[in-house]
């Protein structure tokens, strides 16, 4: 890589950092070589590749029923939202129905991994900003709806727990009071995550103010999710695009038009709220039935294109399939996330103080492998 | 707009280019040459204005590369794929659209990483996802892994 270094040093009197593969901040193997003069950003350009797989040369060779498993291991915190892009897709192409009862297991499956991944950011952010206590109270309620997770599905991170047809295995059945367990924890200790960090008066100067992105450039570098939204940026694909029953569902697109870091951060916290009335609408309303249509055989689609999305935790995530036919896909393209939220850090930082980066990378919440792929 | 009607803005505007429908969206095939151009002209112009270039990517069809683009316009609510064909061969070249959409710098960035296709005029062309080093093209149907033989 040391070709690519086009500025020397002295030339403008700055110098050049590198921040990361291995650095706590970055929340993954991301190098960022920012060029500073004295403690002002001038420029940065990230480099990743630090933790690629290959995992859309792997889907060509895997089956159709199979390489979904692969895509739990990109944004690891909504693995329940990458199973369901997938599974539409292929639902879409071999035209299979979902019975009625997996939609909404689905949809409760991951508005409560959302909830657990906005919680761990919640905890990380302070953590990035240096406090470290938030980190504990948000693992509280994240260990719960982990614990719901693996007595339903068996796993804790890597979730394979949608599947093309519906849902793996039925729910346990101590899911419904569990889930209630974890909605009532969340409404007691709501007032607990306001004070710690919202209120706080260092962490709000932290924010507020770093970290414009304007609704033009945020629109022209394809950010999605709660990075759009916080530049009052309507992209929701759950209002836009409604998949697996989310137009039955009430619910509130969470806009915010102060464009900094702060808003992004508000965003999060409303989301969080959201994603609770959204359960609490359908826990008691989950009908009976089957919970899977199983697709007998060998899953083929037919010669095409094949395209779905879905909202995860960070954004829009899209699922390209091409399929020629045979019992594996030709070509599959995974539009992640963060790969496009992670072109809004250059122009986030450029201009900006060092000690703000990792106020900002925090806002934009980035999931390395998701990114890598 | 619609489907139909965006379909019908596209048979308008673009009259001698193929129009049919790709990933359940309208889709536009132009001529490599004329990519950018067209690309700009699906950007700026009345109906149309794609402000938003929501994914970039190559197709190895074995005869030919494609590269499709899906273009969203935010303020208008419609959607369309922008497809473009370029021979096999080494290193083929296409205009790059960095200048139309800033997102598009590291989409053409991680397609010339793993296809081979050479991008004019971006401003930082690197391989993103591979070693600097490394030989082949991943993505790439004929593409033999070294370690596997």
């Amino acid at each position: 890589m040391e070709n690519s270094i086009q500025v020397t040093p002295d030339e403008k009197g700055g110098f050049i950092i590198n921040i990361g593969p291995q650095h706590p901040s970055t929340h993954g193997v991301l190098r960022l070589r920012a060029e500073l003069d004295g403690e002002t950003i001038l420029n940065m350009e990230p480099y990743l590749g630090y933790i690629h797989r290959g995992i859309e040369k792997m889907c060509e060779s895997l089956g159709y029923k199979q390489f979904i498993y692969l895509t739990s291991r990109m944004d690891y915190l909504s693995a329940h939202m990458n199973n369901q892009a997938c599974a539409l897709c292929v639902e879409k192409g071999a035209g299979i129905e979902v019975p009625e009862r997996a939609q909404v297991i689905r949809v409760i499956m991951a508005e409560l991994q959302r909830l657990a991944s906005h919680l761990l950011w919640w905890g990380c952010m302070g953590l990035d900003l240096g406090a470290v206590s938030p980190f504990f109270y948000a693992f509280r309620e994240r260990e719960m709806i982990l614990e719901i997770f693996e007595e339903t599905g068996g796993n804790r991170l890597t979730m394979n727990y949608i599947t093309p047809g519906g849902v793996m295995h039925d729910l346990h059945p101590d899911f419904v009071r569990k889930v209630k367990d974890v909605m009532a924890s969340l409404k007691k200790h709501e007032h607990e995550y306001g004070e710690l960090l919202t209120g706080n008066v260092i962490f709000r100067k932290r924010l507020e103010h770093v970290g414009y992105l304007t609704p033009e450039t945020s629109i022209s570098l394809g950010c999605t999710g709660p990075v759009a939204r916080g530049s009052g940026i309507s992209c929701d694909v759950r209002k836009h695009a409604p998949y697996d029953g989310y137009d039955r569902v009430e619910f509130k697109e969470i806009l915010m038009d102060g464009r900094d870091c702060m808003n992004r951060y508000l965003v999060r916290m409303e989301e969080m709220k959201q994603s609770i009335a959204i359960i609490k609408q359908l826990i008691d309303r989950i009908p009976e039935g089957s919970c899977r249509n199983k697709p007998k055989g060998m899953l083929k689609l037919p010669a095409g294109e094949y395209y779905s999305r879905v909202e995860t935790a960070r954004g829009e995530l899209g699922v390209y399939i091409v399929a020629d036919g045979t019992a594996k896909p030709w070509r599959v393209k995974l539009r992640t996330p963060n790969f496009s939220n992670l072109t809004a850090l250059k122009p986030l930082v450029k201009g900006a103080k060092i000690g703000d980066l990792v106020a900002i990378m925090s806002t934009l919440d980035l999931i390395i492998p998701d990114i890598d792929r | 707009m619609n489907k139909e009607k965006l379909a019908e803005a596209l048979r308008y505007r673009f009259g001698g280019q193929e129009i049919g429908e790709s990933f359940g969206f309208p889709m536009l095939q132009v001529e490599k040459e004329q990519l950018y151009h067209d690309a700009h002209i699906l950007l700026s112009e009345e109906p149309f204005r794609f402000d938003m270039l929501v994914c970039e990517t190559a197709v190895d069809r074995n005869d030919y590369f494609e590269l499709v683009c899906h273009l969203r316009s935010v303020a208008e609510g419609h959607e369309m794929i922008l497809k473009t064909r370029v021979e096999r061969g080494e290193m083929p070249v296409l205009a790059s659209l960095c200048g139309l959409w800033q997102a598009a710098e590291l989409f053409e960035d991680e397609v010339y990483d793993l296809f081979g296709i050479y991008f004019e005029h971006h401003p930082f062309l690197r391989r993103i996802m591979m070693d600097d080093d490394f030989q082949g093209y991943p993505l790439r149907k004929d593409f033999v892994n070294v370690e596997e033989l």
